[in-house]
């Protein structure tokens, strides 16, 4: 046992002067054992929702601070919070929930401006701002101010209230938790159709581009028999300013991936270091590549995880 | 002797240079996991081919040697990936 732990990880002759890890079939292991792991996770969160899935910590009421707080910093009033916002900022996540789908328009076609309209928000200016999978509310703020849309929505003058929701739920078989933040002002007279309004648009999926897509006039729209009709759940109407009080998951997914893979890297990279060492020690002649350039390749991975958060913004 | 340790020196400047740029597109692109995923992927790649072309101007390339910029390159990549695909 402890001469098969030491040929793992320690030169000897035994393992023709390079640890067992470093040989090509033990690498090909390694790989294939990530692969495998993650696959087994997958299947695992979408056959048993609930026990690993993403916990954060957001509150709404902190997304609406910490977005007033960067407002002001530029000298712009807060935003009021507006119990009708938060619910159509509620009902937008119950439905991107319900209907499986992250974006700005659903798949069947529902814009923003339903849930807007649908709530009873006659609105002459309008944005969206949505993120999901962060840990934190200040991670979700900092995300949408370092992208230029989101920002434009948070730091516009053209908004005077706003509405935000966080929800718990699972999208595309995983857990997950959705913000969205929803900003308006409304007419002074009511009228079904907007005069202007702007949406932050997520910088990826989608036809058209950002810059098309971010001040885009939206459709004339009336909680008519153009929009599809769908009722959100009873709950999602009462859960004003506060979360989704859904219980958390036992396990972040998140957390466990970047945990081993952080564990797993780092255990190689030691690895590497010990066997460049002892090459250059004893100077060791063999047939390999450079330990000390795959050292500094993993040290990169290694240090974007753990550089990189969770999340994502749309 | 010191025009093969400038080509050298050279070489490792340019791996530097290639996994920097790599990993600060990377953060650049943070929030964004599609356009990190093909950010990955390259700079993978131009790790292989790194090791490739150095391990052949240094009269040392070997189909053993170019095995091991593979395997180590796709456990960096599996390991990358698979964490920015979670976030």
């Amino acid at each position: 046992m402890l001469i098969h732990f030491r040929n793992l990880f320690w030169h000897h002759h035994h393992n023709n002067h390079k640890p067992k890890i470093l040989h090509l079939s033990s690498l090909t292991v390694l790989v294939i054992l990530v692969v495998v792991f993650q696959v087994a996770l997958t299947l695992f969160t979408r056959l048993k929702p609930g026990v690993l899935g993403f916990a954060a910590h957001i509150s709404a009421d902190e997304v609406v601070a910490l977005t007033n707080q960067q407002r002001q910093t530029q000298g712009l009033p807060p935003l009021q919070s507006n119990s009708l916002l938060t619910q159509a900022a509620a009902a937008k996540a119950a439905y991107m929930f319900a209907k499986n789908f992250w974006a700005h328009n659903a798949p069947d076609g529902t814009t923003p401006w339903f849930f807007f309209n649908q709530i009873g928000y006659n609105y002459r200016y309008a944005g969206e701002n949505l993120a999901r999978d962060f840990g934190d509310s200040g991670s979700v703020i900092g995300a949408w101010m370092n992208s230029s849309t989101h920002r434009d929505n948070i730091l516009s003058d053209h908004y005077n209230e706003i509405g935000v929701a966080v929800v718990n739920g699972i999208l595309g078989g995983q857990e997950t938790t959705l913000v969205v933040q929803m900003f308006g002002q409304r007419t002074a007279a009511v009228a079904s159709v907007p005069q202007t309004a702007a949406v932050a648009v997520a910088e990826t999926k989608g036809s058209k581009t950002q810059a098309e897509m971010a001040f885009s006039q939206p459709q004339p729209q009336k909680a008519s028999l153009s929009q599809p009709v769908w009722q959100w759940p009873e709950t999602m109407l009462t859960q004003v300013g506060g979360e989704y009080s859904e219980k958390f998951p036992l396990l972040s997914v998140f957390t466990l991936t970047k945990s081993l893979n952080l564990g797993l890297a780092i255990l190689v990279m030691i690895v590497l270091a010990i066997d460049g060492w002892l090459v250059w020690h004893r100077q060791t002649v063999r047939i390999s590549g450079k330990s000390f350039v795959h050292l500094s390749f993993l040290a990169l991975v290694v240090l974007l995880i753990i550089l990189s958060g969770s999340g994502q913004i749309m | 002797m010191s025009k093969k340790l400038d080509l050298l020196h050279s070489d490792y400047l340019f791996l530097s240079l290639g996994l920097g740029i790599g990993g600060g597109i990377y953060l650049l692109l943070a929030h964004q996991p599609s356009l990190q995923v093909g950010v990955i992927i390259l700079t993978g790649i131009f790790y292989i081919l790194w090791g490739a072309i150095h391990h052949a101007r240094e009269d040392e390339w070997h189909i053993k040697v170019l095995l091991e910029y593979i395997l180590i390159a796709a456990l960096a990549v599996t390991l990358w990936l698979s964490f920015t695909l979670r976030t």
